[in-house]
């Protein structure tokens, strides 16, 4: 899957959990960039993404994670696989 | 040659004696430790020596031999830490950190929770207390050292540390690091330890901060915690039967300042001190009665323990659960927060309050769209003031049982204040405690106040010549020591 159409479907699937459509995101967003994404609904967006993606993410990965781009980079590389 | 053995006397361990930041010989210690400190700071290996020998000193002097155990628990994860990185299969690094767990929890269980557990079983089983409970004292600070050192296993077990710490003197150093190992806050190795290894940046608004914190730390203490404590609090709690539930509610919106200001003062004085010494230990509170829900609660709340909770419990569990999606969140925030209540003590008081933080947060989270549409249509900020004043009214009622010595003496509380409130005896309470009053709308007015004013104060007081600087510190010290009485009282969180 081409990199433009991972980040175009994690972006839905952020609009979808965080129920704000408005959202648009890039390598670089965290947590502090969006309102509603704390540690209470982080795994509801892990979960979400899984399911969009048919992955699985393991805990050291998703603790290793900075950014949005650190995201899409583990999505491509378990696409890869 | 008697006040030589009396001075060495008071040097040994005495459990009516305990070492408190606030008291003489803490200070005296402390200043023949600076004296020493200021030659050889800029040595690390001696440094940390020095640091290492008056941490092990100072935990001696408060648990006696339980300095050993301290050295033991430290010793074990230092030698664990290494061996992870050096076995071979993942397999084998997990049966390392079952270890660390097993020998950390174990001893916690052991110390702490034992004859609740013993009380517990038998209770249900014959309806009786047990009939055998082990003589055993807890060794203070258990509760905070067991996790700073676990945080160094499960932070090499998560690949979040690099390589192992190969300095046994720093790591015993950064698990009995004496400013914060008896009540936190809970320093993680990730951010304490390189710390130990560095050299140290000492300037004058470091050292003019650190004062500041110290002197705020034990003005909060004394002059409002223990103030509010004996003149208003424990009045209402130890004797309910004879007040009203007017005095009933100003006794917990008084305990609801005690604690804060009990518990941000020690971190107030944690951290001055680490800074005096030129470490940096993490804020534990954020103005946490401006929380506009529970959760919110949490991250300016004791936040070294509820970041810990949040890294190494919850969020494992939230991530075993997720494919229950918003049930699994809960199910997660449930258990975390049984596990908190149950970690402040071996008590249902505590277990029943954990578990009402639990739920209230679970509420905020499956309300949260339903809250946020609400909030988009307030313009006015009453909605905000709303959800402060609910948040906060939820958080006092909840300290009740933090406070109360049971569930039956936490239910006199409640029962006084819903069953005979009478707002009539208001004017005369307000008469008869009015400096109590007074010192809890200061206690109220300084919370709520902008962190703004705090920071602004700490810049004129390190602006000011030195000369002017010690003035204002003896005075300020011989000023906390004149409110010092027979009322002062350990810091509440050294129970834990």
């Amino acid at each position: 899957m081409h990199y433009d159409e991972i980040k175009s479907r994690l972006n839905r699937v952020f609009c979808t959990v965080f129920k704000d459509d408005t959202i648009l995101i890039s390598e670089e967003t965290t947590a502090k960039d969006i309102e509603k994404w704390d540690s209470l609904t982080h795994l509801i967006l892990i979960s979400a993404t899984e399911t969009e993606f048919a992955i699985k993410f393991k805990l050291k990965e998703l603790i290793a994670m900075k950014n949005v781009g650190d995201f899409m980079k583990s999505i491509e590389t378990k696409l890869a696989v | 040659m008697a006040s030589i053995s009396e001075f060495l006397n008071a040097l040994c361990y005495n459990p009516k004696a305990p070492l408190v930041f606030t008291s003489v010989l803490f200070v005296a210690l402390f200043s023949i430790l600076y004296v020493g400190y200021i030659f050889v700071y800029s040595n690390i290996k001696k440094r940390n020596l020095l640091l290492l020998v008056f941490s092990l000193f100072f935990y001696y002097k408060i648990s006696g031999f339980y300095v050993l155990l301290l050295v033991a628990m430290a010793t074990s994860d230092y030698f664990i830490g290494k061996q992870m990185f050096r076995v071979s299969t993942q397999q084998k690094k997990k049966w390392l950190l079952l270890l660390s767990i097993f020998i950390n929890v174990g001893a916690l269980i052991l110390f702490k929770y034992t004859n609740f557990l013993l009380n517990t079983f038998f209770g249900i089983a014959t309806g009786e207390p047990s009939p055998v409970l082990l003589n055993l004292i807890m060794p203070i600070g258990i509760s905070f050292y067991v996790f700073k050192t676990l945080s160094y296993i499960f932070d090499i077990y998560r690949e979040t540390i690099d390589e192992p710490e190969t300095n046994y003197i720093n790591y015993v150093l950064y698990v009995s690091f004496f400013p914060n190992i008896l009540a936190g806050p809970i320093a993680k190795a990730r951010d304490l330890l390189p710390q130990f290894a560095a050299k140290l940046n000492f300037n004058r608004e470091l050292i003019g901060k650190a004062f500041v914190l110290i002197l705020i730390g034990a003005f909060k203490k004394v002059f409002i915690a223990d103030f509010l404590g004996a003149n208003l609090v424990d009045r209402v709690f130890d004797s309910p039967e004879f007040f009203t539930g007017w005095e009933g509610l100003m006794a917990i919106y008084g305990y609801a300042m005690q604690i804060y200001f009990d518990f941000s003062g020690y971190t107030d004085i944690v951290i001055g001190i680490a800074m005096l010494l030129g470490f940096n230990v993490m804020a534990n509170f954020n103005k946490p009665f401006m929380a506009d829900n529970v959760a919110d609660f949490w991250r300016r709340w004791h936040i070294s323990l509820s970041t810990w909770f949040n890294e190494y419990v919850f969020y494992p569990l939230a991530y075993t659960f997720r494919k229950f999606k918003q049930g699994g969140v809960i199910l997660a925030v449930l258990i975390t927060f049984f596990i908190s209540g149950f970690w402040h003590g071996p008590a249902w008081t505590y277990i029943l309050w954990g578990t009402s933080h639990g739920l209230a947060i679970a509420f905020t989270f499956a309300t949260a769209n339903l809250r946020s549409k609400i909030a988009k249509k307030n313009t006015f900020g009453i909605y905000r003031f709303l959800s402060i004043f609910i948040t906060f009214h939820f958080l006092a009622f909840s300290m009740v049982l933090f406070r109360a010595e049971s569930l039956q003496a936490a239910q006199k509380i409640y029962t006084l204040v819903f069953t005979h409130f009478d707002i009539s005896v208001a004017g005369q309470w307000a008469k008869l405690y009015a400096t109590p009053l007074a010192v809890l709308i200061v206690a109220y007015l300084l919370h709520y106040s902008p962190l703004k004013w705090n920071e602004f104060f700490t810049r004129q007081f390190i602006r000011l010549h030195w000369t002017v600087k010690v003035l204002i510190i003896v005075v300020g010290i011989l000023f906390i020591f004149q409110g010092f009485s027979s009322d002062t009282q350990p810091f509440i969180y050294l129970e834990f």
